[in-house]
């Protein structure tokens, strides 16, 4: 595969990450004490991060993905979805290990237990963060959009 | 020199996402964070779960932890553990029944073995709010011709937090 092609593999990994992120974010947004549930039915947090996790995760997930999406910030958007996915990963594991038969919370509207699948799911989803963040070099994004149509502009 | 720069700019990116989020949840949610700092959060978790479980078991009758206690006192009832074989060896209700939904599902034969009375008074318990184990185990025990069936909502843990007995098998 040549360079050129390779990199919009790239960026095909980068929306999808992307526009998962942004989905998962904005259903938390809109039920923030739904989602603190989904964190207390871990039992691992108490009240007070609870709280501040419901609050603050889900906009973070979602300017993630938003920054993914249009090619903004994307080295560190990716860092923090191949992290939050590193840490949602090891937290499915240790409920699972711990005979947990929950709802990961990981999207809002969609119910999605705690198990196999969802580990694989995620780890995958790590691995395709992780490229994005190691091998993406951005060559799809708002700011070329917009530069190339400005008037007697020419993209170099 | 440019990993330098590729780390620096990896940095600063990471901590802009982050600081917008935080900004954006935290005057978004000033209620919720304020709950959860004063406890309210945890009771509104709670009764939330406790809400979603009665609908659940529909007209099987929840008993109260004092009540229960009450019960376990005068030994006119007999305690349930429908958690797992693993969870009940560590620690159970003192002389409470272990009896798995699992297990139960799989070989319905093993009530007669653990619950053999039919008319006693069983309360049916398992990890607390947003746990359904002991409200699915009373909907089959009740199916199986067990009238009286109850369901301690606040399970394992409030009992062993309200510092009642409890035991080990191991």
């Amino acid at each position: 595969m040549q360079d050129s092609s390779k990199q919009y593999v790239f960026v095909v990994f980068r929306f999808l990450v992307g526009a998962i992120f942004l989905w998962a974010g904005a259903e938390k947004i809109l039920s923030p004490f739904d989602f603190s549930v989904a964190i207390y039915n871990y039992r691992l947090f108490p009240g007070p991060v609870i709280g501040l996790a419901a609050s603050v995760l889900p906009w973070v997930e979602a300017i993630a993905g938003l920054c993914l999406l249009t090619g903004l910030n994307t080295k560190g958007a990716a860092a923090i979805t191949s992290l939050l996915l590193l840490v949602f990963v090891g937290l499915i594991v240790i409920s699972a290990a711990r005979g947990l038969d929950i709802d990961c919370g990981c999207f809002g509207g969609v119910e999605r237990r705690v198990g196999l699948q969802a580990i694989l799911e995620d780890a995958a989803l790590l691995i395709v963060s992780i490229a994005v963040l190691l091998f993406e070099r951005n060559p799809l994004n708002v700011r070329v959009l917009f530069r190339s149509m400005l008037p007697g502009r020419v993209e170099k | 020199m440019f990993q330098r720069m590729l780390v620096s700019t990896l940095v600063k990116e990471s901590l802009l996402i982050l600081l917008a989020g935080a900004i954006l949840g935290g005057v978004l949610n000033q209620g919720l964070i304020r709950a959860s700092f004063n406890g309210e959060l945890l009771t509104k978790i709670g009764q939330k779960q406790t809400a979603e479980l009665k609908t659940k078991a529909g007209q099987i009758p929840f008993i109260k932890l004092p009540e229960a206690r009450a019960l376990f006192d005068e030994r006119a009832a007999v305690f349930v553990d429908s958690r797992s074989s693993t969870d009940y060896r560590e620690s159970h209700v003192q002389g409470a029944r272990g009896l798995p939904l699992v297990s139960l599902v799989q070989n319905r034969h093993l009530a007669e073995e653990i619950v053999p009375d039919k008319t006693a008074l069983y309360i049916v318990y398992c990890s607390g709010e947003g746990c359904d184990l002991a409200v699915e185990l009373a909907k089959e025990l009740i199916s199986m011709g067990y009238p009286n069936v109850e369901v301690l909502g606040e399970g394992y843990p409030g009992w062993f937090e309200a510092g009642y007995p409890v035991e080990s098998s191991q």
